[in-house]
């Protein structure tokens, strides 16, 4: 529920609206620098045999060049019955492996070694979640049309549920950080909708939906918080060993809709 | 032989205590308005001693059988001479006039010296005594009287920012200030996430702020008591007074309703922000809008009785055409008697009920969900003023509050496919005994001393009460039966604070304070939000305590016309709070494993130059300090500074009564900027660069400074009849003041990370129409 993103376009309204307009500016500010860390990206996706882990390094803020790739680290991952596979480069920062098959309920193991350091992260695949449609769901804002899309699809109950989404409009990935958990639909069909800018009518918009882990959760939930202001901090990764980034084991689903 | 030299001993010290003594005591009000005055001076002439009115205007001063002249006086008011012949005990109910019934008929300004030395004989340090009629000359956002804003102009207490009522006293968080409005505490003192405040200061009689210090009769919050009084009601005629502004207007009701005997009072305040919303296609359906509501009646059934019973409403609405709505807002009420048992005590027993609350609707087509949220409580006060002799002044009750917090609550609609909860209400009772006795040892040397002794018991309610671990998971879940004592903490408050008065114009004084805070609010945004949550100390959280020292200097110049006054303090804080990274603060029945618990430390420097008297008035105050936290999980358990610590704050407040009808005002701030966090590093997630942090709270926003002007024409002052013209322009040089500032991918190269700062209000001119009817 995007409650603190509607109090803001709310004060914004206000602001605009009412008496004076609010003005920003690009300012100079003078940051402190961190030495570059590994960030780790890893999924083992549910129903597919290929599987990704991306590695990049971090930089200071006011370096304006693109984030440097990792290519010389050494990936596996492993089950939790000894089961294991290696992952080669296949693009810069990017590792695959290839005819591995997962399955629910089994736990997998990701170890990164790279420049002397070690990282490892574990996830257990939770049951399966299909999604049942994709709907849309409107409401007037003066008089443009918000149109927000929802993903149905029938919760666990008594089990704890989150969910994370990629959309694409017009097959263009559309820029957010979609996340939703089941605290006050458990057990229900859930609804919930997904709010993103440029979506209009006549659009097609594709819905991948990843069943994910508490953990990975909270990651996305603590950037999520960053952005809106409240006192900013590192998300918890589950990695231990000291890189940024998570490891992130998840069943997937697809849907489709056009916006009426 | 040794009996009759007892005899003689006991008959001399008999004798001299035999002298005999008697009690002047009664009540002291404004000769138009029949309003009692609050902290009125009664001085015996030539003798240097004397009493002040308590906060129903009652007096009593004891002294030797004998022949005097009293003064009775106050600030704004002509102070009245009576001649007693004091041979039993006298009930003297004085009326004085106020100056300002007589400066606007008059071709010049009349200048009064007042020899008012308060600030250096009082041995209460750390206070400041707010006069709504020095208030309204203050030019303000909007041209908003607004107490709170103005409150943050003087030294030690820091605004919390541009669009956040909240403020900040001597290093503190925003909840650690105890807002009461006639004895009720108010929650949530801001309307519109920030911008004004929700007391109206037409019916403002009184506002006093003791930043610390305050005296064992008030409790509960640990940085400051904020208490405020309104006006009780012209007893004597109708008034009908109001301003209509830009973007509020508000009208002020009052009379008696048996004359000199009851009167009532009833003022309100609405904006209609909303109408300039209609303006706008895009935004045409949608509500913004505040309220206030005060009212009052109070009713002298006899010499020695008094009741009362005041209300005060507010209420705040947002929303977005009909799909989405938030509404929050306070609403107290208070029942009093005030019985004056003899000369010498007076007893004053209330019965408070106050209660903060809100609501997010969300519905459209088929769904529709509410989240709610609130809390009520129930307080029974009982104070005896105890006036033994001119020497001693003591105070003593007990009082009793229920708190019930309902944390959320969710109604939802079956096509919502949102389960309705309620998360379980948390009950608890805070309970307190005080004494405190006003001690005057010698002409030069007066304390205040007291203790208080606070108990805050968390009473089970039926369903699951947690315990977490270190990590913030649940260790243990118990079951309590309804009403039983879970939880019980009880703290001892030490209160004392002294004065030297060592020469005519100058003082010393020294302060220590124990307070201890039994309920907190959640809230880790940067601005107030109305969905902040209250919560009870438990088995997990415990009670807050600070201990507060401060020593000052106090010294007047030119007969009282220059008050300076230099005051240092040092805080110490425990059981302070903070919260886990990415902390899930809304409708969680777990909330608590998301707090984290530390120490913290706020120390001083406060300086003001104030000048009270002549046809240019105002102060500097500049105030230099340092306030920081150590929690446990936070900045690799290291100090950090807090989000309010403010190194410099200064500010500049003239006025000039140009003629007795144009009076010019101007003030200016200048303060460092708050404490933040910003990223010392970006990487990349899901192709979308995120932020690395370091330090919490390493950086600073650049510094705040803006300079108002106000000018203020006294139109028509009639028999019948007065109004006034009030111009005022906010932030005279538009400076673009930092309210946030955020990280962003540059629009043209991604790779190039741009800080944004947005800032809120440039140039603001107001205009309001200010009228009375008398």
């Amino acid at each position: 529920m995007k409650i603190k993103l509607l109090l803001k376009i709310a004060l914004i309204a206000f602001l605009i609206g009412g008496i004076n307009t609010s003005c920003t500016k690009v300012i100079d500010v003078d940051l402190n620098s961190k030495d570059p860390q590994f960030v780790i990206e890893g999924f083992v996706t549910l129903g597919e045999t290929t599987h990704r882990v991306n590695i990049t390094k971090s930089l200071d803020i006011d370096q304006g060049i693109a984030f440097p790739t990792v290519d010389n680290a050494v990936v596996t991952i492993t089950d939790d019955l000894g089961a294991s596979t290696s992952l080669s480069l296949v693009s810069p920062g990017v590792y695959e492996c290839t005819g591995y098959a997962v399955s629910e309920g089994r736990t997998y193991t990701l170890t990164v070694s790279v420049d002397g350091k070690v990282f490892v992260a574990s996830g257990k695949m939770m049951q399966d979640i299909p999604l049942s449609s994709v709907q849309t769901f409107e409401f007037a804002f003066g008089p443009d049309t918000i149109h927000a899309v929802v993903p149905l699809r029938q919760d666990i109950a008594n089990v704890k549920n989150f969910f994370q989404f990629n959309l694409y409009n017009n097959h263009e990935r559309v820029v957010g950080n979609f996340i939703q958990s089941d605290q006050y639909n458990d057990g229900n069909m859930m609804m919930e909708p997904l709010f993103a800018d440029g979506i209009d009518s006549g659009d097609t918009i594709d819905v991948v939906m990843f069943g994910i882990e508490e953990t990975v959760y909270d990651y996305f939930y603590t950037l999520q918080q960053n952005e809106q202001g409240a006192t900013p901090a590192n998300p918890t990764s589950n990695f231990s060993g000291g890189c940024l980034g998570y490891f992130s084991v998840r069943t997937k689903d697809v849907g489709q809709i056009v916006i009426p | 032989m040794k009996n009759y030299i007892i005899f003689t001993l006991l008959f001399i010290c008999f004798g001299a205590f035999s002298q005999e003594k008697y009690t002047i005591s009664g009540t002291i009000a404004d000769s138009t308005k029949g309003e009692e005055l609050i902290n009125a001076k009664i001085t015996v002439k030539g003798l240097g001693q004397g009493t002040f009115s308590n906060e129903y205007g009652f007096y009593s001063l004891t002294l030797p059988k004998g022949t005097y002249t009293l003064i009775y006086s106050s600030t704004g008011y002509d102070p009245k001479e009576v001649a007693i012949e004091l041979n039993q005990n006298l009930v003297i109910n004085q009326r004085i006039s106020s100056l300002a019934d007589k400066v606007h008929q008059m071709a010049e300004v009349k200048v009064t010296a007042k020899k008012e030395d308060q600030n250096i004989t009082d041995p209460i340090m750390g206070v400041e005594r707010l006069n709504p009629a020095a208030v309204a000359k203050i030019p303000v956002l909007l041209g908003e009287k607004d107490i709170i804003k103005s409150m943050q102009l003087l030294p030690g207490v820091k605004s919390a920012g541009e669009g956040n009522a909240g403020f900040y006293v001597r290093g503190g968080a925003a909840d650690q200030n105890l807002i009461l409005l006639d004895e009720a505490p108010v929650y949530n003192a801001a309307h519109l996430l920030g911008f004004f405040s929700t007391f109206n200061s037409d019916a403002i009689k009184d506002a006093v702020l003791y930043k610390g210090n305050q005296p064992a009769n008030f409790g509960g919050r640990l940085s400051s008591v904020l208490d405020i009084k309104m006006n009780e009601g012209n007893n004597k005629r109708y008034n009908v007074s109001g301003g209509i502004g830009v973007i509020s207007s508000r009208l002020n009701v009052e009379g008696p309703i048996v004359k000199d005997k009851a009167s009532f009072l009833i003022s309100g305040r609405r904006t209609y922000v909303d109408m300039f919303l209609r303006a706008s296609d895009k935004f045409k359906d949608n509500t913004l809008y505040f309220y206030d509501l005060n009212a009052k009646v109070n009713y002298r059934i006899n010499q020695k009785n008094r009741v009362f019973l005041s209300g005060y409403f507010g209420r705040d609405k947002l929303g977005l055409g009909d799909a989405f709505g938030i509404d929050w807002g306070n609403a107290t009420g208070t029942a009093r008697w005030n019985h004056i048992i003899n000369d010498k005590l007076f007893s004053n027993t209330s019965v408070i009920f106050s209660s903060y609350d809100y609501k997010i609707s969300i519905s459209s087509s088929d769904v529709s969900f509410d989240i709610k949220s609130s809390i009520k409580d129930i307080n029974l006060k009982q104070e005896f003023q105890y006036f033994i002799n001119t020497r001693n002044k003591m105070r003593f009750g007990i009082n009793a509050i229920n708190h019930n917090i309902i944390p959320g609550q969710i109604d939802a609609n079956e096509a919502s496919g949102i389960n309705p909860i309620t998360l379980t209400p948390n009950k608890s009772l805070e309970a307190a005994a005080f004494v405190t006795n006003d001690f005057t040892l010698t002409e030069n040397f007066t304390l205040s001393y007291g203790l208080r002794l606070s108990t805050f018991s968390l009473l089970g309610n039926g369903q699951n009460t947690y315990s977490y671990d270190t990590d913030g998971d649940v260790s243990d879940t118990t079951v309590y039966k309804n009403n039983s004592f879970v939880k019980t903490y009880p703290i001892l408050e030490p209160r004392v604070s002294m004065s030297y008065v060592y020469s005519k114009t100058a003082s010393f004084k020294a302060a220590y304070a124990r307070n201890a805070q039994y309920i907190h609010l959640v809230s880790n945004t940067t601005t107030s939000s109305p969905t902040d949550l209250w919560i009870p100390s438990s088995m997990n959280t415990k009670p807050e305590i600070c201990d507060q020292v401060s020593i000052g200097w106090f010294k007047n110049f030119k007969e009282n016309a220059y008050e300076m006054n230099i005051e240092t303090y040092y805080k110490s804080m425990q059981n302070q709070i903070d919260y886990r990274n990415g902390a899930n603060l809304q409708a969680n029945e777990l909330i608590e494993g998301e707090l984290l618990y530390g120490i913290g430390r706020a120390y001083g420097l406060e300086f003001i130059l104030k000048k009270k008297t002549g046809k240019f008035t105002g102060w500097v105050g500049y105030t230099l300090s340092r306030s920081e936290r150590k929690i446990e999980g936070i900045n690799n358990n290291q100090w950090y500074a807090s989000k309010q610590d403010r190194t410099h704050d200064l500010s500049v407040v003239g006025i000039y009564d140009i003629t007795p009808k144009l009076s010019v005002s101007a003030l200016f701030i200048y303060y460092t900027g708050n404490a933040v966090t910003f990223p010392s590093g970006k990487y990349t997630i899901d192709g979308q660069t995120q932020f690395l942090y370091t330090e919490r709270n390493g950086y600073r926003m650049p510094a705040y400074h803006r300079m108002d002007i106000g000018v203020t024409w006294y139109r028509k002052n009639t028999e019948k009849f007065e109004s006034s013209w009030n111009f005022s322009l906010y932030n005279v040089y538009g400076r673009e003041n930092a309210y946030s500032i955020t990280f962003r991918q540059n629009a043209d190269n991604p790779a190039v990370t741009e800080a944004v700062q947005t800032s809120l209000f440039r140039w603001v001119p107001s205009i309001t129409y200010n009228f009375k009817f008398k």
